[in-house]
Formats: C-alpha cells, sequence, structure tokens
C-alpha cells in the first residue's frame, strides 16, 4: 500500500492525533488572537514525522451499569497511516493505510470499515481536519476554539444529521502545545474519553514500531 | 444452357435466403444428449442458458491503489452505458444497505439461528440464559472497540448481533471478493473489480462479438481518462471464448474453403484441362450445401457452426457423382449425350448416393441436437448434390467430350493395372484377412477419450488470463455443483436448509472448504418460524434482562429490542420479496426456473472428499451433485460408443441393400469389403499408434464408410464392361483425390475437432481407393471383354 502518490488519510484519530502533534510543536503567541492560532494549527498539519503515544480511555454509555476503561498505543506514521492498539479488555487493532481502514481483533479476519457507509463518510469528514481544509470544516462543522494561557480547547459539532446520529460532538483540550484530552459526545448522553499519555509528538517510527503498529496481523506486538 | 440459368437462379435464391436468414451458435450445450427437463444434461442447458454465463468479470491492477478504484468506478459507469450490458458494478449496489435494513431488521430474530452447527446451535439456546450471558458481553466488547461508543444505538436495538449474523451469511465463507473503500477487490491482489451482465447469451456470438469491441474502446477511453493509475485491466467471461472460438473457425472454414478450392481446380485442370468441367463439377456440392443451408435454417432456425463446417464437408462428397459423371462422359463415344451417360451411371449414383445417406442417417436417430442437425444437413446436402448431378448438368453437358487430355491413357493406365492385380486374385484375398488379423490383434489396446476439450481449440492465452481473474473472484468450483430439485417454493427452501446442514457437518469435518446457496438469504417459513417461537417465549425477556444485569450491562437500555420482542411480527421473508429487492440478482445466481419446477443451486468450494459429499446429498431429497466436465464426458463417452454400434449396425443394413442388388455374394463383398477393411485398418492403426479415439474418429469413421461403399459400387456396377474399367477408376482416383483435398484441409485444421475428422477421412478415402480394386479383384477376377 505505501509507495508514491498515496493520499493523505481519512480518518477522525489520525486528524485528532496529527493535530495534537501539531500543537505539541508549541506556537508563537499569536496577535491575532484564537481565530489567528487556529490557522496556523491548521497550517501546519503535515509537518510532523511522526506521532508516538499511549491512551486510557474511559468509555460512558447509557448501555453500560458502569464506565468501562480502555488502554492502549496509538502511533502516527505520516502522510497517510495511523494505528490505534488496544491492550485491555479486549487486544485490537485499527489501522488507516491510505483511504483503507481496517480493524483487527485476534482469531477473527479483518474487517473493512469502508464498506460501511456511515463510519466511511464519518471518517472521511474528519479526514479534512488534518488536510488543513479549515473551509471545508467550517462547512461540515460548527467550531468552537478557545485558547486560555497555555491551554486549548477545540470543539467540533457535526451539521449533518447522518453523522449526529452517532456523533454529536468532539472536543480536543491540551496544555503547553500537547493535546491531553479527547472527548466524543454521543446523542444518548455516552461519551469517550481518551486521555494521551506520554505523546512524543514529533518521531518518526522505528521499523519495530512500525512493524507493530502497520505489520500484519500476528506480527510482534500486533494482535 | 436454360438449365444452367435456372440453376444459377435457384443458388441466388439459396444464398440470399441463407445470407439473409444465417445466424451462428457456437454453444456447447448443442453437443449435449438432449434430455427431459429432470435430466442432467437439461440442467446443464438451465445454467448455461442461465444469467451465469451472461457474467463478465474485470480484474484492474494499477500503481496507485485508490486512484485504479476510482478508475474502476469510472470505467463501470462507462459500461453500464452500453446497451448490451445489463448491469455493471465496481462495488455493492448502494441501495443493498438500506434494503437490508429494510427486508432484514424488522425479521432479524427470525434469522438468528439455523441450527446448523455450533455458531448456529439450535434457535431455542440461543435465548438460555448462557446464551444470552455471552451476548452482553460481546455488547461490552463491541463498546471497547474504537468507535464503539458510537455504536451503542445499534447495540440497543440489537443486542444479539442478529443483523450481523445475517451479514456474514450473505456475505458467506468465501474468503474471496475483498472490499476495499466500499468497492469490489480482488482476492489475489487486484486493486478493484468490475462485474457487470451482458444482455444477449454468452454464446450468441452475433451479438457478443460488437459488444466485447465496445467493452475494449469503454476499456481503452478509461486508460486515457486515467493515466496515473496506469491501468492493467484482464477480462473473463465464456463470451470471450465463444467468439474467439467462432473467429477461429470463420477464418480457418475461409482458409481451408481456399485450399480445397485451389486444390480440386488443380486437380481438374491437369486432368481435363478445361476449367468449364471444374465449374460443372463443383456445382453439385456448392448447390448441395446452399440447399441443405436453407433447408437447415428453415427446419432449426439457425445453425451451429460446427454443423456449417462438418455438414459442408460432408456434402463436399458430392463432387463425386459429378466427376463419375464428367469422367464417363470425357471417355464416351464421340456423338454420346450426357444425358445418356447419366441414365446408364444413374444405378450406382442413386445407391451409392443412398448408401452414404443411410450412413448419415444414424446421426438423426442420436440424442444429440447437434449431431441431428449435421445428419440433416448432410442427407439434405447429398439429396440436392444428386438431384443436380442427374438433372442438371447432363444438360449443362450436352455432348462434350475430352479433348487432347492425359485422361484415355491414365484410364487406361489403371485398367491395365487392374487386370494385372487380378491374374493373382487369391493373392489379395489376404488383404483384407490380413486387416481382420491386425486390427484383431491390436483391439485390446484401443484407447477411448472423450474429454470434451478434444472438441474445442482455446486459446492457451484467454484461457490463463480467464483463470488469473477468476482467481480474484471466488474459491468457488463452478462447474462442480448441487442441485436440488423442488416442485414448490416451500420444498425447495425446506430441502435447501437441509442441504445447508448436511454440508455444514462436512465443513466441519474438513471434507468440504466452504459451500454457497440460497440459504444464505432466506430460510424455509418452517425454519423461520422455529426461530420466532423462541423470541416469542414470554420468559425470553426477563432472562434477557436477567443476564445483561449480570454483565454489567443496563437492561433498561434496551427498550427498542425489548420492545420490539413484544411488537407484532411481520410475515416470514419469501422468494419473492428477494426477488423484488436490489438481492435479485444474488437470487437469480442461486435459484433457476426449471420447466415446471424450481432448481437451487448450492455451489462448493475445496472438495477434499467427494463420496462424503455425495453420501450426504443421499440424505436430502432431490439433491444431486452435477459435475458439469463428467457429464459432458460421459455423454460423448456415449455417443462415441453408439456410433461406433451404429457402424456395426450400419455396415450389416448396407450390406443387405447390396445382397439385394446384387444378388450375389462376390460384387455385394466386392462393394463393401473395402469401406469395412479401411475401418479396421484405421482402428488398429489408432491403437498401434496410440491415438485415443473420440467421437469425432468415429463419426469420421461412418464417412468413410459410406464414401468406401460407393467406390466398391461404382466399380462393381462399371467393372463388368472391360470398357468401363478404365473409366472408373479414373472417377475413382479424381473423387479419391479431391476428397483429400476437401478433408486434407479439414486435417490443417488448428482445431481439434476438424483436424480429427479430417486426418480420419482423408487416410480412410485414401485407404478405400487402394483397396477397392484389390478387393474386386480378389473377389471377382478379370473383367469381361
Amino acid at each position: 500500500m505505501r509507495g508514491g502518490g498515496r493520499r493523505p488519510i481519512a480518518g477522525p484519530s489520525l486528524a485528532l492525533v496529527l493535530l495534537s502533534s501539531l500543537l505539541a510543536h508549541g506556537s508563537p503567541a499569536d496577535p491575532a488572537g484564537g481565530e489567528g492560532r487556529l490557522e496556523q494549527l491548521m497550517a501546519r498539519l503535515a509537518t510532523s514525522r511522526g506521532l508516538h503515544a499511549r491512551f486510557e480511555e474511559r468509555i460512558e454509555s447509557p448501555l453500560l451499569a458502569e464506565p468501562l476503561s480502555v488502554r492502549g498505543w496509538l502511533a502516527v506514521d505520516p502522510p497517510d497511516r495511523l494505528a490505534r492498539v488496544t491492550e485491555s479488555p479486549e487486544p485490537s487493532r485499527l489501522v488507516l493505510e491510505g483511504e483503507s481502514i481496517r480493524l483487527e481483533t485476534p482469531g477473527a479476519p479483518p474487517v473493512d470499515l469502508g464498506a460501511d457507509p456511515a463510519a466511511r463518510a464519518f471518517l472521511l469528514e474528519f479526514a479534512r481536519l488534518f488536510r488543513g481544509d479549515l473551509p471545508g470544516l467550517r462547512e461540515r462543522y460548527a467550531l468552537g476554539f478557545r485558547v486560555d494561557g497555555t491551554a486549548f480547547e477545540l470543539s467540533l459539532t457535526p451539521r449533518s444529521e447522518a453523522v449526529r446520529r452517532r456523533i454529536s460532538r468532539v472536543v480536543l483540550a491540551g496544555e503547553d502545545d500537547v493535546v491531553r484530552r479527547i472527548e466524543v459526545h454521543e446523542p444518548g448522553g455516552g461519551r469517550t474519553t481518551t486521555q494521551l499519555l506520554d505523546v512524543d509528538p514529533d518521531r518518526a517510527l522505528s521499523a519495530e514500531e512500525t512493524a507493530r503498529f502497520f505489520g500484519p496481523p500476528g506480527a510482534a506486538g500486533s494482535p | 444452357m436454360r438449365a444452367g440459368l435456372a440453376l444459377g437462379a435457384a443458388l441466388l435464391v439459396g444464398l440470399w435466403f441463407a445470407g439473409s436468414r444465417m445466424s451462428f451458435r457456437a454453444d456447447v450445450t448443442h453437443f449435449l444428449p438432449e434430455g427431459d427437463a429432470g435430466t442432467a444434461s437439461a440442467v446443464s442447458r438451465v445454467l448455461a442458458g442461465s444469467e451465469l454465463p451472461r457474467a463478465m468479470v474485470l480484474s484492474l491492477r494499477g500503481r496507485v491503489g485508490a486512484e485504479v478504484r476510482r478508475a474502476a468506478k469510472d470505467l463501470a459507469g462507462r459500461l453500464r452505458a452500453l446497451p448490451e450490458v445489463a448491469w455493471a458494478r465496481a462495488g455493492p449496489d448502494p441501495d443493498l444497505p438500506a434494503a437490508l435494513e429494510r427486508i432484514y431488521f424488522p425479521r432479524r430474530h427470525d434469522f438468528l439461528s439455523d441450527g446448523s452447527g455450533p455458531n448456529e446451535p439450535p434457535p431455542a439456546e440461543l435465548w438460555s440464559e448462557d446464551a444470552l450471558r455471552a451476548s452482553a458481553r460481546r455488547t461490552r466488547q463491541q463498546l471497547a472497540m474504537p468507535g464503539g461508543g458510537a455504536r451503542a444505538g445499534l447495540l440497543a436495538r440489537d443486542p444479539l448481533g442478529a443483523m450481523a449474523r445475517i451479514v456474514a451469511r450473505a456475505r458467506g465463507t468465501d474468503p474471496g471478493l475483498r472490499l476495499v473503500d466500499g468497492q469490489y477487490a480482488g482476492r489475489a491482489g487486484a486493486d478493484a473489480l468490475v462485474l457487470l451482465q451482458t444482455r444477449p447469451s454468452a454464446f450468441e456470438t452475433g451479438r457478443q462479438a460488437p459488444l466485447l469491441g465496445e467493452i475494449d474502446a469503454a476499456i481503452e477511453a478509461t486508460r486515457s481518462a486515467w493515466p496515473a493509475a496506469e491501468l492493467h485491466v484482464e477480462v473473463s467471461g465464456v463470451n470471450r471464448f465463444a467468439v474467439r472460438v467462432e473467429e477461429r473457425m470463420r477464418g480457418e472454414a475461409a482458409a481451408m474453403l481456399a485450399v480445397s478450392l485451389l486444390g480440386v481446380a488443380g486437380l481438374f485442370l491437369l486432368f481435363f484441362r478445361r476449367p468449364l468441367f471444374l465449374v460443372l463439377a463443383v456445382l453439385p456440392p456448392v448447390a448441395g450445401v446452399v440447399g441443405a443451408t436453407c433447408l437447415a435454417l428453415l427446419v432449426f432456425g439457425d445453425l451451429d457452426l460446427l454443423t456449417l463446417v462438418f455438414g459442408a464437408s460432408l456434402v463436399g462428397v458430392a463432387i463425386d457423382y459429378a466427376i463419375h459423371l464428367v469422367n464417363h462422359q470425357m471417355l464416351a463415344p464421340a456423338g454420346t449425350a450426357a444425358s445418356e451417360t447419366a441414365r446408364r451411371l444413374r444405378p450406382s449414383l442413386l445407391l451409392g448416393a443412398g448408401t452414404t445417406v443411410a450412413s448419415f442417417a444414424g446421426l438423426l436417430l442420436t440424442d444429440f441436437p447437434g449431431f441431428r442437425e449435421m445428419g440433416f444437413f448432410g442427407i439434405a446436402g447429398i439429396a440436392t448434390a444428386l438431384a443436380v448431378t442427374l438433372g442438371v448438368l447432363p444438360r449443362m453437358l450436352g455432348t462434350a467430350r475430352a479433348d487432347r487430355t492425359a485422361v484415355p491413357a491414365t484410364a487406361e493406365g489403371l485398367a491395365r493395372a487392374v487386370r494385372l492385380l487380378a491374374r493373382h486374385r487369391s493373392r489379395w484375398l489376404a488383404v483384407p484377412l490380413l486387416a481382420l488379423v491386425l486390427a484383431g490383434i491390436q483391439a485390446p489396446s484401443l484407447r477411448f477419450g472423450d474429454d470434451l476439450r478434444g472438441l474445442s481449440d482455446i486459446d492457451p492465452e484467454l484461457v490463463a488470463e480467464d483463470a488469473r481473474v477468476r482467481a480474484e473472484l471466488s474459491s468457488f468450483d463452478t462447474s462442480r455443483l448441487v442441485l436440488l430439485e423442488a416442485a414448490d417454493e416451500a420444498s425447495l427452501l425446506t430441502g435447501t436448509d437441509r442441504l445447508h446442514r448436511e454440508l455444514e457437518e462436512l465443513v466441519a469435518a474438513g471434507a468440504l472448504a466452504g459451500q454457497r446457496s440460497l440459504h444464505a438469504l432466506l430460510w424455509a417459513p418452517g425454519l423461520q418460524l422455529e426461530n420466532r417461537r423462541a423470541w416469542q417465549d414470554p420468559d425470553a425477556a426477563s432472562r434477557f434482562r436477567l443476564a445483561f444485569a449480570a454483565e454489567g450491562l443496563r437492561p433498561d437500555a434496551f427498550e427498542p429490542f425489548l420492545g420490539d420482542l413484544r411488537a407484532a411480527a411481520p410475515p416470514p421473508l419469501t422468494l419473492s420479496d428477494l426477488r423484488a429487492s436490489p438481492f435479485a440478482p444474488l437470487v437469480e445466481s442461486a435459484v433457476l426456473d426449471a420447466g415446471e419446477g424450481l432448481l437451487a443451486v448450492t455451489y462448493l468450494r475445496g472438495v477434499r472428499d467427494l463420496a462424503a459429499v455425495e453420501a450426504r446429498l443421499d440424505r436430502v431429497e432431490g439433491a444431486r451433485l452435477f459435475d458439469q466436465t463428467a457429464l459432458i464426458d460421459r455423454s460423448f463417452g456415449a455417443f462415441r460408443a453408439t456410433t461406433l454400434r451404429q457402424i456395426g449396425v450400419g455396415s450389416l443394413f448396407v450390406l443387405a441393400v447390396l445382397g439385394l442388388r446384387y444378388r450375389r455374394a462376390r460384387p455385394a463383398l466386392a462393394a463393401f469389403l473395402p469401406a469395412a477393411t479401411t475401418a479396421l485398418l484405421l482402428l488398429g492403426g489408432f491403437a498401434a499408434l496410440d491415438v485415443e479415439v473420440n467421437l469425432l474418429h468415429a463419426v469420421s469413421l461412418l464417412l468413410v464408410l459410406g464414401m468406401g461403399v460407393d467406390y466398391g459400387i461404382f466399380l462393381v456396377d462399371s467393372a463388368g464392361d472391360r470398357s468401363h474399367l478404365g473409366p472408373t477408376l479414373l472417377s475413382l482416383l479424381a473423387s479419391c483425390l479431391t476428397t483429400i483435398f476437401v478433408f486434407g484441409a479439414l486435417a490443417l485444421s488448428s482445431h481439434p475437432a476438424l483436424r480429427a475428422i479430417g486426418v480420419t477421412t482423408g487416410l480412410g478415402v485414401a485407404l478405400c481407393f487402394v483397396l477397392a480394386p484389390v478387393t474386386w479383384a480378389a473377389l471377382h477376377g478379370a473383367p469381361r471383354e
């Protein structure tokens, strides 16, 4: 799948992680305020060499009597690859390569998420985020960007009803130029809060890490 | 002159009629034995005439996968615009998800389990407390997966994963056809696939040939429109083989005709030095072919290409009649009218044509439509040619005779040689006896082969390309299927469910890699209602609440699901429902209308124990294995055996006719033995050279028998008078050489079927020419002065 001519990936997680990596680069004081800083952040989205982070996720759903905890790793290999490896409670791996989106779980064939029209549309919408397509984002999302000293918060509310049926709002919050928290709010009251830990926002992956995150299922470290 | 004009006018009318009505087939099923709707052959016809052979697959590879997929979408659009394309897709029907939701979601719990294995337990078991707790754990796992929270809405409506089970069954066990970004991709690495269905049958080559050209043009246009993709496109489709075979046969037919005509023309100029005689000699077979074509079109509607080529060769034999007449007229005393010569030769010609027709008549009695056509074509052509020989040719010849040619000298030379033979008649009697002994020795080692591939000459590159593309698509075997016949829909669905369970046990045991049938989409009403009884159990909801609460979930959050359990259930799903939906193309490949009943097709993958499969089929009423290749091999084997038997029976019939005609054993045997001895020698030769004897060798032997007996008759009839021996021998030589030119041309064909006919017939006729005078000399002695 790799090689010349690859297009930027589509996917909310990649977009969010790339955005966090960009924010981690640090931005000079912006005399134009939050709006100007957002434009500057979007313009620098594709400059990261790669990202590596641990995550802890708390899932609150109306279906669950108690919140559920998920732990794992995130990796970004620009320009178009992202992997999210879940270690607990159940191992799994979500891999985005170009326009291909697959979910791998042990003992089962990979699932092509691109075959799910709703999921695919949702993921492609988010691809605009990391492409720095601010006009496109504004067209599809109501954006809210707040800066408070070194802290920031970007809020995206889908304008499409179809997307809103699954996700009502996404919030990215960070401090000291590093995204620390991603919240995905679902209609019906559900919320998934992802804390990013040990973020290494601008580092190319080693060969071992590349195999672990993007190698075939069963490769060292992969599910 | 008037007769010639009338014949010319008749030929023109015939050519116009044939040209305006000509419609070719290249359909191998035409050469399968005809049967009732329930027979395997009929099944083969149903399959051949169904939607399956109309399908084509285009495999696309290129430099950038995403670019190739975009190009595939574009190509599918261009193909859809072609009027002869019924549909073309680069991905699943976009209406399918909505149709799936509309059709199956209200009935999702009616399709929860078919009870066919560990993953499909008896429906009631899925509603036990243990099974419901397992479902609760799966629900938690899905919530913990990436984006799991966004699935909460669906999980609240379908916590048992009923829709996922329906989708998994619909996708089947084939690891083949992949979906990448919602588009078809190959299992062997093709970046994209485009599937299409043509409107005409694959075997309607007249419509398929231009369509294939249009498809090629669409591929080229797509390649130009997407240069960055660097597209490499390969294609698979039965229609490509049908068109290619026809193209090759058309091309070869022209070449063979040219070789035959040039050879025969050279021969005539060499013998008679007058081009007019060539025209006259060619008229009967030409009239025979035109007449037979017109009659066959009137009777059958259209013609198979093999029938036309083979039939034309059969009728080409009629040139012998003209040669015999022209030759005798050449050597007749000056002033002899050709009508008088014709009257003298009439008994021989009638008897010769009669025995030839008798040998072709056997073809009419077979169960093979293609061979019945051949028989009809041959008989009609021979009858027409004989009528022209006796009715028109004498009028055109008038009193013409040879002038400054080598004919008299050659005729006299041949007669002298035969008289020489006759002096040692007892010695020549050994020839047929020796042939009998040789054939007897070799007979046990005679090998028979009935492989279908022996009848067709398919371009190996085309075969390889087809195999590559099919490898991208599916690993299901398309030539070995399980068929289930039923009188009505309910019986069909019940049988299909039962068959699925039986075969799933084989999959579990490793005897079979996978299966696919209508069961993936539809179950019998009884099985749907069995599931319904399980979820309509009054205690099911309370068990669900207890189980989900025990696994850390909030039962009240699943009210959408619990509400559906309380709601009125829709009627069970039917075949008609699916046929009226976007699932119709999937149903078409799984259910065929077969006469008064229905036929369900189950596709098999990775059969490792065929006996085990057949044993399971015995347990399901109406089910049987259908091996298309084996069927065709068996069919051709049966026809080959029948033909060889007919040669034996026909020979006795011909012998009887000859006995009645001559009333004495010696002339009857002299007329009969050359052909019979030739047949034995050919079979012995095939055995000695380890040539597999197939159906076409057998049919060719039938031909040789017919022609060889003609030689014997001409010789016996003419040689009684010493003055006629030379002209008759010269006739036989010219006939033999003419036939060798005609069938020698077939022997040069790249088509194995035509080659087998050409070699057998050419050799056979040459042997007949040698053996006819030898046998006559051995049995009859020197002619009267």
